[in-house]
């Protein structure tokens, strides 16, 4: 069973300075250094992208190997995630061009609040795939396993191909992938949530 | 008949989706589609003939991604070939007596441009070239360009269609639901850069469904001056009883879409989740319908990558600051390649709100045309202002124009007959509006008249190339009025007449007219306000200027722009502060009296105050020494003692370097900050992030080192060559990805073959000490602040 692409429209909640400090490398702020963190925040009102993409693959196994929808994949790690499910969500999220636009401006000017706003990106796009799995698992009755990314463990960052190619990013959310094997908005996530057995409908 | 022909005197029925189709018959997730067209031909046949019977005049190749990213030259050549040969064996086999067309479908080459992805501009014009040429040769009617979501990429799209063939060019795009592209750009904005990139017909399709289309399609259609298209989606998929359903039906969708018909769009069809029978519904439903006329829309319109800066009653303020002419710090800049500099003056007059930034790095000893090109690249990724290309040199003109996002202002041309000449067609191809002055082989003119002459010969020699004067501003030159006294009355003159008269709009650089008398802002302030009553619609100015921001907000207020004054009371404040004095101590804190305290503080207004009082009595070299050093070292040691942490460490090296700035400027020209030994710097091949390069840069730069930075995606043979060319004796280089450390690898590798004497140091979030010695580097830097301290170290033993 694969379903199509769906478009989830979630609601972002507060920004977690603590987080924001931790991806920045701080374990007391400074008084200067809250400063800079606010004066960031308030440069990045309104510009997070709220939208997931994601599809519903049902999970074949074959010899060592997990059939998800034209996936092959030989993953430990993986299968170990995706024990208890038949199925899986994959999805892609992302925070969106203009905090990569905010970034890339002061990357000359002031590498202290590229920092600070590179920190910002990375905990809004945790907070979206969050706040997406919660939700889904909430709308859905389902129950979910830890997301898993290509990059985790023994998955390779390769799947991402795939997994964007299947999701039709590039025209559905706005998600590429460079030569590199990095996603471009940079803030983005590819994942694999697994469906427990147990608790689906 | 041709398309052109057709799509002038009648409504288009487009076809409709081809993906979901294919997919019921067995196309695999994955599987790319265009390949169907070799392998089931018949199918594909089917669809096309369906469609045709349907009603649809135009049908579009199965060639949607056909491109060479995603298929060898071979493959390529074979399935576009065939996809062609299949549309033109539906048109045989259907019974349609309507007329009919093949158009080349295109879609994006599913890669993001630079600078936020990682495919070049050019590369992706030769990417669509490749496929369009294929297309040509088998033998369609046009060329659709469809579903981008990326107003360069388009761009890139377009000019490849138009430099490979003569056939028409429909363009759409894939608008969100907040009525913008993905990349940020409003329909307005797409409209001025395709019409003036000469598409034939512009639009909307996919992502939605035609009613939340309707917004997208009234704004395409008030601004566009050719035929608009729409092609939506079924509405939006869900899931019933394990199969793929679309929430609007064939009859919704066809009444949706006639009612779109009726407000004027032209060309209409359907793409994914429709089939055959939506097309029939839409076609039986706008049988006899007429096509509504289109008009030529007279406005004065430039663009950037995201949207519109229209001419009119609004006075335009363009922000003349990135220009090197009387600025030595500037110049300096540009010969060291410091865009950063660039970068920051585009950054403060966006803060002053000018609404247009003109663009000139005119040096006689740089190349001029590279400079601009990477100027103008540079600031259109960060900022969102539309941009004036300001270049006596075609060629910079060109290279700067062709790479520009959106629809720029290009300045400029004048009556001289090899001026327009040279520039006329290059406005033609790429689009722009051009400043033309009112100057020609006799030089400018002493009259208002004479000027207004040249005027009428510049705009008619532009009807020859096509160029309405709708694109066309004249600037009417002021000269000054010290050397002249009737200066400002026959600039003005000129002005009103070919504003009233001749309905065009105007320019002005206004602080000309001061030229040679003191207290020149009270003259450019006045003559300013002046030109605005006498038709001047936009003005080249310094938007620091506190006399001239007076007058914009005071003009705007007077001449009822401004409700309730609103505007100019917000910014009433700053008018009061005379250029010298503006309040810095907003930064209140305790202890800063001392320029330590303001570097390892991390305030830069304050550290740049501290240092400028500090230089007026005291040798730089030993405010450096026994202040800002000391004040670092400080906070270095706090970093490496974790008591201070990352951005603390920045924003006191932002400090410093402000601090530095002020310096610089003190010495004479016989010092020297003693500049310590050359470090070449750069991200490595296949990796766009600088993050961390960029902050190693700044500490380097602080403690003395002469940072040569190459920036980001450095093949290994350019970063080589550029050490062996500076005889640097340090390299560092940055890497954020497993797979990009091969490049880090080759890099050290070709450095220490060629360049043995340069010592090479590493870093980035996916090294390790271990790995590091692996390659070969000559040091690990698990941080900045251990790099900078390797370097010191290095150059101690000297």
């Amino acid at each position: 069973m694969i379903s199509p692409v769906f478009i989830e429209n979630c609601s972002l909640p507060p920004v977690s300075v603590k987080e924001i400090l931790r991806y920045s490398g701080v374990a007391k702020p400074s008084n200067e250094t809250d400063k800079l963190l606010r004066e960031c925040l308030a440069e990045c009102k309104d510009i997070f992208s709220e939208r997931v993409a994601y599809r519903v693959f049902s999970i074949t196994r074959e010899n060592k190997m997990l059939c998800i929808g034209n996936m092959r994949i030989e993953s430990k790690d993986l299968e170990k995630n995706l024990r208890q499910c038949d199925s899986v969500i994959l999805m892609v999220a992302s925070a969106g061009l203009k905090i990569d636009r905010l970034i890339e401006k002061y990357k000359s000017l002031s590498p202290a609040k590229a920092l600070m706003l590179h920190s910002i990106g990375t905990e809004r796009v945790e907070a979206l795939c969050d706040t997406f799995c919660k939700k889904i698992q909430h709308e859905q009755g389902f129950a979910f396993t830890p997301r898993f990314s290509p990059g985790y463990g023994d998955l390779p960052l390769d799947y991402q191909k795939e997994i964007l190619a299947l999701l039709n990013t590039n025209q559905t959310i706005g998600v590429y992938l460079n030569e590199s094997l990095l996603l471009s908005p940079s803030k983005s996530v590819t994942a694999f949530v697994g469906i427990k057995k147990s608790e689906s409908k | 008949m041709t398309f052109k022909k057709f799509l002038k005197n009648n409504l288009v029925i487009l076809d409709g989706g081809m993906g979901t189709l294919l997919q019921n018959k067995g196309l695999l997730p994955g599987e790319l589609p265009e390949r169907w067209n070799v392998s089931h031909p018949e199918v594909i046949r089917e669809i096309h003939t369906a469609y045709l019977d349907a009603g649809s005049n135009v049908i579009s190749t199965n060639t949607f991604g056909a491109n060479c990213l995603k298929f060898d030259d071979n493959e390529l050549n074979e399935i576009i070939f065939a996809a062609v040969d299949n549309a033109k064996a539906a048109v045989l086999a259907s019974n349609t007596k309507k007329e009919t067309f093949i158009a080349l479908d295109l879609g994006p080459t599913g890669k993001l441009l630079k600078p936020y992805g990682d495919l070049d501009f050019e590369e992706a014009v030769n990417v669509f070239k490749k496929s369009i040429n294929i297309g040509v040769k088998a033998g369609v009617d046009l060329v659709f360009i469809e579903t981008m979501n990326d107003s360069y990429e388009t761009k890139a799209a377009l000019l490849a269609a138009k430099e490979s063939c003569d056939l028409p060019v429909i363009v759409s795009n894939a608008y969100g639901a907040d009525e913008k592209l993905m990349t940020g750009a409003t329909p307005e904005a797409m409209v001025a850069m395709l019409e003036g990139l000469g598409a034939d017909a512009v639009g909307a399709n996919c992502s939605l469904g035609p009613k939340q289309l309707i917004g997208v399609a009234k704004k395409l259609l008030e601004a566009a001056s050719v035929p608009v298209l729409l092609k939506p989606n079924a509405g939006l998929p869900k899931m019933e009883n394990g199969a793929t359903v679309y929430n609007v039906t064939a009859e919704e969708f066809a009444k949706d879409l006639s009612e779109i018909v009726k407000m004027g769009v032209r060309a209409v069809g359907g793409c994914c989740g429709t089939t055959p029978e939506y097309i029939s519904a839409l076609a039986k439903k706008i049988e006899g319908y007429s096509p509504i006329p289109i008009s030529l829309k007279n406005n004065t319109i430039v663009s950037s990558y995201s949207h519109t800066v229209k001419f009119g009653n609004e006075p335009i303020l363009i922000g003349e600051r990135i220009n090197p002419t009387g600025k030595k710090r500037f110049k300096q800049a540009l010969a060291e390649n410091d865009m950063a500099y660039i970068l920051n003056e585009g950054v403060k007059q966006k803060e002053k709100e000018v609404h247009i930034l003109d663009v000139n790095v005119g040096l006689p000893e740089i190349d001029e045309a590279a400079m601009l090109t990477s100027a103008v690249t540079e600031l259109q990724a960060i900022l969102d202002l539309p941009l004036q290309i300001d270049t006596a040199d075609p060629n910079a003109m060109e290279q700067a124009l062709r790479r520009y996002n959106g629809k720029a202002m290009i300045n400029s041309v004048s009556g001289k007959l090899e001026s327009m000449e040279a520039i006329f067609p290059l406005a033609k191809k790429y689009g722009g509006v051009v400043v033309c002055l009112t100057l020609d082989e006799s030089g400018i003119p002493e009259t208002a008249e004479k000027r207004i002459e040249i005027a009428e010969k510049i705009l008619t020699k532009a009807e020859e190339y096509g160029i309405h004067k709708k694109d066309l501003i004249f600037d009417t030159l002021a000269l000054t009025v010290s050397a002249d006294s009737r200066a400002a009355v026959e600039t003005l003159t000129a002005l009103r007449h070919i504003r009233e008269k001749m309905g065009c709009h105007t320019s002005l650089g206004v602080s000309n007219i001061s030229f040679g008398l003191p207290v020149r802002d009270a003259i450019n302030g006045t003559f300013f306000a002046m030109a605005l009553e006498n038709g001047l619609s936009a003005a080249i100015m310094n938007p620091f200027s506190a006399d001239m921001m007076k007058t914009y907000f005071a003009f705007r207020a007077l001449r009822g722009l401004d409700d309730n004054c609103a505007d100019y009371i917000a910014h009433a404040d700053e008018f009061q502060t005379t250029a010298a004095a503006p309040i810095r101590i907003k930064e209140a804190d305790v202890n800063t009296k001392d320029l330590q305290g303001a570097i390892q503080k991390g305030l830069c207004e304050q550290a740049k105050d501290l240092t400028e009082k500090l230089v007026q009595t005291k040798a730089p070299l030993d405010v450096v020494n026994s202040e800002i050093i000391p004040a670092l070292n400080k906070v270095g040691v706090g970093f490496e003692e974790k008591r201070i942490f990352l951005p603390q460490l920045l924003m006191s090296a932002e400090a410093a370097k402000s601090a530095f700035e002020v310096i610089k400027a003190a010495l004479s020209e016989t010092e020297s900050t003693g500049k310590k030994a050359k470090f070449v710097l750069a991200t490595v091949k296949g990796d766009i992030h600088d993050i961390g390069k960029n902050i190693v840069k700044l500490l380097l730069e602080n403690y003395g080192f002469d940072v040569i930075d190459l920036g980001k995606d450095v093949a290994p043979n350019i970063f080589v060559e550029k050490v062996i060319e500076v005889k640097a004796p340090f390299a560092g280089l940055s890497a954020l990805m497993t797979t990009t450390v091969p490049a880090m690898e080759e890099t050290v590798r070709l450095l220490h073959k060629k360049a043995p004497w340069c010592k090479v140091i590493v870093g980035g979030a996916v090294l390790t000490e271990e790995y590091a010695k692996t390659i070969g580097a000559d040091h690990y830097a698990p941080d900045a602040m251990a790099a900078v301290r390797w370097a010191e170290l290095i150059e101690q033993r000297k």
